[in-house]
């Protein structure tokens, strides 16, 4: 069973995705920002996580950093959930497209879910 | 320049004494012929020809000292001396010869007579010229004054007095021969009788006084009189010497003399007559003897000298010895001859040979100038008068016409340079007076009018200056306005920053909730749509349908918030236009596929463009979702392109429902729905075409439409085909149904 850690400070969408992704059969962690997030991953490292940006503590940019800077978290996949579209942003993110960039209106929750089951798999 | 070289200062004193001599000369000249009028031994012709020589002299030389316009005082005094050396020459050549002629006795007393003559020159021109030395050289250091002063004007006034000389010697030339011939004549025949050497006494005693006083006259008068009144005269250094006195000055003066020199050879001429009419009148009676005037007689003489037949009043010739010699001298010469013989006080004596005799007559000038001398003093008087006269005359006219007109000249001369009005009043009575009067009302006039210009041109500069700080006031007052509109643009310029990013923000702060919303639909879905009732299975669609909708819009003014505050990104890239068509219609394709419109395009040229693609593809699929909403069931839209001049144009046609004329202004501002579809797709932010329009027109591109209610619409977007210019920005578009 895959784990999943969801890194979002909103709490109906944290909730939404934390159920969906149940119902699907994954292991779901949760945290409402980055700091927690980055406990989350030490206490048990996921397979993947879903990654907001705005958020209050740490943002999703500089979790992802640090992450990045542990060879044992590096290459965990994540998907960015966002509503920022800016340039700046993303071209900090998508990096020779190791991470996905999604725009949290124009997503389907179904369509996310087959997303992440996608990716997981590709690990 | 004077030079003052040793050659120079020589030339100069050989001048002097040339000038010294030949005026006196000149004097002695003069004189010699009034003598000779009243002594008339001399042969006709040489004395007319004295009288011509006479002429030339009196008149010719001062009036080309009149007239040479000599700038150079030495240049004007050797012309003079040159004329009067010729003069002198010519004199002292033919002097000596006349006087071999006229002498009428025998040739051995020729040379006796000859020698007086010859002695007469010298010595009275000798005497002359020490006189005239004596004199000249107070003269000479005048004229060394003059020189070293203004020269030019100095020389004018030298000229100035020589030209006034003609006058003066015209009256002194009267006055010598009055005194010389009168007392002294008559007392020398007295005293002296008739001896040889008498003569030569006399006329060395007569010439000598005659030339002393005549010197002394001239002098005593040019350095007493004339000179001291030149001194008088106005400095000629600002003003010039007004030269119409000097003119009609010389005129008198040459006028006087002129008139002289015509009563001289007329006298003489009238004398001849007389005495030739005396004689002749003798002569035609012949044979018998009669007197001829209280002392002439007219006698018969044989051939060997005797006297035939003498009149009883006369002496009685007895024989050729005792013959008289100037008789003797016409009996041998055998022809009638008329002789004039100073020696026998002015005798005339002919001798008309009448085959074995011959008829002689003599006749004493002086017992017939009885008659003339009141003539010749009538004359004289008539001359003196008549010059007299015109003097008067030209002085008056000078006084009358150059005196007013020299002051008039004064006068415009002052107030050329002063610049004010000087009245002058001539009160001469004639049109120097009416010209004086007009010159001074017409200065008059100039001033007033001057004056008045004054005062309108300081009243004028008033009013400017006035003018002015009104201006100036105006104009601070309209910088303040300025000002104030600046400010007013400015804050309205920040207002609306300020409004964008406010719809900005909070656009972007709905978007969470509104995913919220999106998700849970989706999860309640997932958790089984089937067990709903068609009630709760209709209220779910409207919260997924309004839901999107509100997610649409958000999206929507999020794009305006972006295009607004210019953070709109444009790339333009080398793209494929037939590439972006391509997709934008897929993209349509199921929403096409769902309404029943027929999806198409026309023929495609390839065509490449520098536009953004991302921008473009959201315009295109705007514009084909637009027209595909806005189409009923079965009708069709179709995009083209077109490549025209220097634009590139794309058209999406559709057979849909159209824009009311009324609403056509209306199409691409905010919020905008068409009054006729508002019903049938309740779905819309009308936002799509005001964004549309904005990004085109931010793309240096065109957009525009044409449409028929009913009928359909077609919308044509043209870009530039020199490509889209990139835009700096950090936001894309974000993507609209």
């Amino acid at each position: 069973m895959s784990k999943i850690l969801v890194v979002e400070d909103d709490v109906a969408l944290l909730e939404a995705l934390e159920t969906t992704l149940a119902s699907e059969g994954f292991k779901v962690a949760k945290a409402r920002d980055g700091e927690a997030g980055l406990t989350m991953v030490k206490k048990d490292k996921p397979d993947l996580i879903l990654l907001d940006i705005v958020m209050p503590k740490m943002d999703g940019i500089t979790m992802m950093e640090k992450l990045q800077e542990k060879p044992a978290t590096k290459n965990i996949p994540i998907i960015f959930l966002t509503n920022l579209s800016d340039v700046e942003t993303i071209s900090k993110v998508v990096r020779q497209g190791m991470f996905d960039y999604l725009v949290k209106t124009e997503w389907d929750i179904n369509e996310l879910v087959a997303l992440v089951k996608k990716r997981v798999k590709k690990k | 320049m004077q030079e003052d070289s040793l050659a120079h200062q020589r030339r100069r004193v050989f001048t002097r004494i040339l000038f010294a001599l030949s005026g006196a000369v000149w004097f002695s000249w003069i004189i010699y012929t009034i003598y000779a009028v009243y002594l008339p031994e001399i042969p006709v012709t040489w004395s007319i020809f004295a009288l011509f020589l006479d002429g030339i002299l009196i008149f010719l030389v001062p009036a080309l000292l009149m007239l040479y316009p000599s700038r150079d005082p030495l240049s004007a005094r050797r012309f003079t001396v040159s004329i009067w050396l010729t003069l002198v020459g010519v004199y002292w050549v033919f002097a000596p010869i006349y006087s071999y002629l006229s002498v009428n006795t025998n040739r051995g007393l020729t040379l006796w007579y000859m020698i007086p003559y010859a002695w007469e020159v010298p010595a009275v021109g000798g005497l002359f010229f020490l006189v005239v030395y004596l004199r000249f050289r107070s003269l000479s250091r005048r004229v060394a004054r003059f020189e070293a002063s203004d020269t030019r004007i100095k020389v004018e006034e030298l000229r100035r007095a020589l030209t006034f000389f003609p006058a003066f010697a015209g009256v002194l030339i009267t006055l010598a021969a009055i005194v010389g011939y009168g007392p002294l004549g008559s007392l020398q025949f007295r005293i002296f009788g008739e001896a040889p050497w008498v003569e030569v006494v006399k006329n060395i005693a007569t010439g000598t006084t005659m030339g002393l006083i005549t010197g002394v006259l001239f002098f005593f008068l040019l350095n007493r009189v004339l000179e001291p009144w030149l001194a008088k005269l106005p400095p000629t250094k600002d003003a010039p010497p007004f030269p119409l006195r000097r003119k009609l000055g010389a005129i008198v003066g040459t006028m006087t003399v002129l008139s002289l020199l015509i009563f001289v050879p007329v006298a003489y001429k009238q004398g001849q007559a007389v005495l030739a009419e005396g004689v002749l009148d003798a002569m035609l009676i012949s044979g018998t003897p009669r007197a001829v005037g209280p002392r002439g007689y007219t006698f018969t003489v044989s051939r060997t000298g005797t006297v035939i037949s003498a009149h009883p009043k006369g002496f009685t010739v007895l024989s050729q010895e005792r013959l008289e010699p100037d008789i003797a001298h016409a009996l041998v010469r055998g022809a009638p001859i008329r002789t004039v013989s100073r020696r026998h006080d002015s005798r005339y004596v002919v001798a008309f040979p009448q085959g074995a005799v011959s008829l002689v007559a003599t006749a004493y000038e002086s017992d017939f100038l009885a008659r003339l001398r009141p003539l010749l003093w009538a004359s004289a008087a008539v001359a003196v008068v008549f010059g007299v006269i015109f003097a008067v005359l030209i002085v008056l006219f000078i006084r009358g016409v150059a005196g007013p007109l020299a002051e008039l000249t004064e006068a415009v001369k002052r107030m050329s340079r002063s610049r004010r009005p000087i009245p002058v009043q001539a009160r001469t009575g004639d049109e120097i007076e009416i010209l004086s009067g007009e010159f001074t009302a017409m200065a008059t006039q100039l001033r007033d009018y001057e004056e008045g210009l004054e005062r309108k041109i300081s009243e004028r500069t008033a009013q400017l200056a006035q003018a002015n700080e009104e201006l100036r006031e105006k104009s601070t007052v309209l910088e303040r306005v300025l000002e104030d509109v600046k400010r007013i643009d400015e804050e309205l310029a920040a207002l609306n920053r300020a409004k964008s990013e406010f719809i900005s923000m909070a656009s972007h702060q709905l978007r969470t909730p509104l995913t919220a919303v999106k998700w849970y639909a989706r999860i309640l879905s997932n958790h089984g749509i089937k067990k709903l009732s068609p009630t709760q299975l209709r209220a779910y669609h409207h919260i997924v349908s309004a839901n999107e909708h509100m997610i649409e819009l958000v999206n929507a003014l999020l794009n305006v918030s972006r295009i607004e505050m210019g953070t709109l990104a444009i790339e333009p890239v080398r793209s494929s236009l037939t590439h972006i068509i391509a997709q934008a219609l897929d993209e349509a394709r199921p929403l096409a596929l769902q309404r029943g419109v027929h999806l198409t395009h026309g023929t495609l040229p390839k065509a490449e463009l520098v536009v953004d693609p991302k921008l473009l593809q959201v315009v295109l699929s705007n514009l084909i979702s637009n027209a595909v909403r806005y189409t009923p069931r079965g009708g069709k839209v179709s995009v083209d392109l077109a490549a025209k001049g220097t634009y590139v144009t794309i058209a999406v046609k559709d057979t849909g429902y159209g824009i009311p004329k009324r609403e056509q202004a209306k199409v691409f501002t905010k919020f905008f729905r068409g009054s006729n579809v508002q019903e049938k797709e309740p779905q819309g932010t009308g936002l799509g075409l005001y964004l549309t329009k904005a990004v085109v027109e931010r793309m240096g591109g065109k957009i525009n439409f044409t449409s028929r209610e009913g009928k359909g619409t077609t919308f044509s977007v043209s870009l530039p085909r020199s490509g889209v210019k990139p835009h700096p920005g950090i936001k894309g578009l974000l993507p609209m149904a």
